[in-house]
């Protein structure tokens, strides 16, 4: 779809060209205060995101990976102000939104919208099809008398892959990905130009997985969206994202474009997380050199000094403990890393 | 309107064209001809299946007919008074005999359910409706709020309720309204903890998030989501409540704080039951209306039970 033109009025809703930039995070940083039961008192702070930088273009989409825990999604949500960032900036844009309140904030829930992972508890079990995905229309105002915002479900079924007859059951009576679909259809319902798609497919059947990764990818073409993906499946980022930002222990530990990441990727995390995709063809199975990381991701109420990563990091030296790697092009690679001592892996694949 | 064009302006792309190109279609197996399950439809369907439930259900429903339909249905008139007739045993006169006034223990019987079934309805009415009312707000709020509410909560558990509700009547004085008013005032804090540990268990639901998301109002979620979701665990609680309101009614009744003569309840027919001779040689006094209050009050349990096993959404169908 071509962006129609539309009055200069609504500015924030004219979609940007293609490429443009549409939203900058700088040092986002969540971090949630731990506190004893009775006395309330301080304990500890747990920094699910330690500033974080991301920029993301109109109609691109970049993968936001890692492992569990590694505060992938409480970066999404705190993009949305879904859950108030402790410092940094989301720029939407052009325009600083985090420091908007909660009533400046709801023209800009139009434009983000998030898709859930779990399609059985994201959906009220006691609406129906049609009222759920009606309900961003009726919170904004839009899509006119009830005729108007029925004709609007009926398209967004439609456009989702669904027929508009079923939009007067309930969620129970569907399966995992009809639900992903009416969560999908539920977020294009404000016509948004950046979706947040967190772990949208990894509570869905291997089979179904496809399924909803090729209709995120038609929609992408057909309305021209931004996506974030949040994943820990990286066969998955590989297949739709144009850039991939590694996260681990809240921090960005590697950034580039697709190809940077897969083919060369320079931090050792990175290597070790890519070295653990299988591989489908069994012919090309022998040349793989797995590297299996040792102990568990250490608590982010007391994460390491230095690298993070040092504590699993089987190149770890001194300086690992005493110097923080800022995410930084560090000469050859022409990506972004978090390493000091980031080494370039040639990976066929 | 120019907000409203936004969205249609979209669609032209793809008005009434059935599957949108390049958007690959759900290809799950669906069956048409499957009605609708709405919630409340499996439920009904699984309280039916309850059949103890569904028999209290429909006795609860017969005992609302006979309340109703007092008037028609009574023999004789529950009030007069016949000096010359007292105590008789049952005979065709009189199925179920006098009591010591020489009234018709029958009618006195039909027209006793019309005091039992409105305290028992009003009063879990208005303690399910105050205690969901204090129970979102503390659910929805958090906070110092919900501390407060909820350690009022507990003192109001921690007294013995009855000898405050019969001190309470003795000062108000004794009538419907009056008992109806006492009883929800000490039966509200059951439903608000119930209502306020649901509103909790709704709010971490990912449904509301993706509402915040949209940028629903605080307000806005607790009407269409927390409060519906609240509904199905509250009428298991106010069927309950309605139960024990029955039974507090027949109990001040019985002490003589419940309605006043000569209006007929259940509690007061067995006000009689309090001496000796009677006990031991009139059963027809207080056999009837000990029975009644037994097995409307076991018929409401009955349904609670079905309601709760109906309205579990862990169950399936």
């Amino acid at each position: 779809m071509t962006a129609a033109p539309r009055s200069l009025s609504e500015d924030i809703h004219t979609r940007p060209s293609l490429g443009e930039e549409l939203l900058r995070v700088e040092g986002l940083k969540v971090h949630f205060p731990v506190r004893s039961t009775i006395l309330r008192r301080q304990l500890g702070v747990v920094k699910a995101v330690d500033g974080i930088d991301l920029t993301l273009a109109a109609g691109e989409t970049i993968g936001l990976v890692g492992e569990s825990g590694c505060g992938k999604t409480t970066a999404g949500q705190a993009i949305l102000r879904l859950i108030e960032p402790t410092a940094g900036r989301v720029v939407f844009r052009g325009s600083d939104i985090t420091s908007l309140s909660g009533r400046a904030i709801r023209p800009l829930r139009r434009e983000m919208q998030i898709v859930l992972q779990d399609p059985f508890s994201s959906l009220d079990p006691r609406m129906t099809v049609r009222s759920i995905i009606a309900e961003p229309l009726l919170v904004h105002g839009l899509g006119g008398n009830s005729r108007g915002r029925r004709r609007r479900v009926d398209e967004l079924l439609e456009l989702v892959g669904l027929r508009s007859e079923l939009g007067s059951r309930f969620p129970h009576e569907f399966s995992g990905g009809q639900r992903q679909r009416i969560g999908i259809a539920r977020a294009l319902a404000l016509n948004p130009q950046l979706l947040i798609l967190d772990e949208p497919i990894s509570a869905l059947d291997v089979s179904i997985q496809a399924q909803i990764i090729n209709l995120l990818e038609g929609l992408q073409a057909e309305l021209s969206l931004a996506y974030l993906l949040i994943a820990h499946d990286l066969a998955v980022v590989k297949h739709i994202c144009d850039r991939v930002a590694v996260m681990y222990l809240g921090k960005i530990v590697e950034a580039g474009t697709r190809d940077e990441i897969y083919e060369t990727p320079t931090h050792p995390y990175t290597q070790a997380l890519l070295s653990a995709v299988p591989i489908p063809d069994p012919s090309k199975r022998g040349d793989k050199q797995r590297i299996l990381l040792e102990g568990d991701v250490p608590s982010p109420q007391d994460p390491p000094s230095g690298c993070r990563f040092r504590t699993r990091c089987w190149k770890a030296q001194p300086e690992c403990s005493t110097e923080v790697p800022e995410l930084a092009d560090r000469g050859e690679h022409g990506h972004l890393n978090a390493c000091l001592f980031p080494e370039m892996v040639e990976r066929s694949s | 309107m120019t907000d409203d064009l936004r969205p249609d302006e979209q669609a032209t792309d793809h008005v009434d064209g059935g599957p949108v190109p390049g958007i690959p279609p759900d290809q799950s197996e669906w069956d048409d001809s499957l009605p609708i399950q709405s919630p409340w439809r499996i439920a009904w369907r699984r309280f039916k299946r309850h059949r103890l439930a569904f028999g209290g259900l429909i006795f609860v429903i017969i005992l609302v007919a006979i309340a109703i339909l007092a008037p028609i249905l009574a023999p004789q008139d529950p009030n007069v008074v016949d000096v010359s007739a007292s105590r008789n045993p049952p005979s065709a006169d009189h199925l179920l005999g006098t009591d010591s006034a020489g009234r018709d223990v029958l009618s006195r019987l039909i027209f006793g359910s019309r005091v039992s079934l409105t305290v028992g309805v009003a009063a879990a009415l208005s303690a399910a409706g105050l205690g969901t009312l204090l129970g979102l707000l503390a659910g929805v709020a958090g906070g110092w709020i919900d501390a407060i509410i909820m350690r009022v909560v507990d003192v109001f558990l921690s007294f013995p309720s009855l000898m405050l509700i019969l001190l309470l009547v003795a000062v108000l004085g004794p009538s419907v309204v009056t008992i109806i008013v006492v009883i929800a005032f000490f039966e509200w804090p059951t439903a608000c903890r119930i209502v306020r540990q649901m509103a909790l268990s709704i709010k971490e639901q990912d449904f509301v998030l993706a509402a915040r998301a949209t940028g629903s109002s605080r307000w806005r979620i607790m009407r269409k989501h927390v409060a519906p979701g609240v509904l199905s665990p509250l009428t298991v609680v106010a069927t309950l409540l309605s139960a024990g309101a029955i039974l507090l009614e027949a109990a001040l009744s019985f002490l003589g704080l419940g309605v006043k003569q000569p209006q007929a309840s259940w509690g007061g027919m067995l006000e009689e039951a309090q001496s000796l001779t009677i006990l031991k040689e009139m059963p027809w006094l207080w056999i009837p209306p000990g029975a009644i209050i037994a097995l409307t009050v076991l018929a409401i349990n009955f349904i609670g039970d079905g309601l709760r096993d109906a309205l579990d959404p862990r169950q399936q169908m």
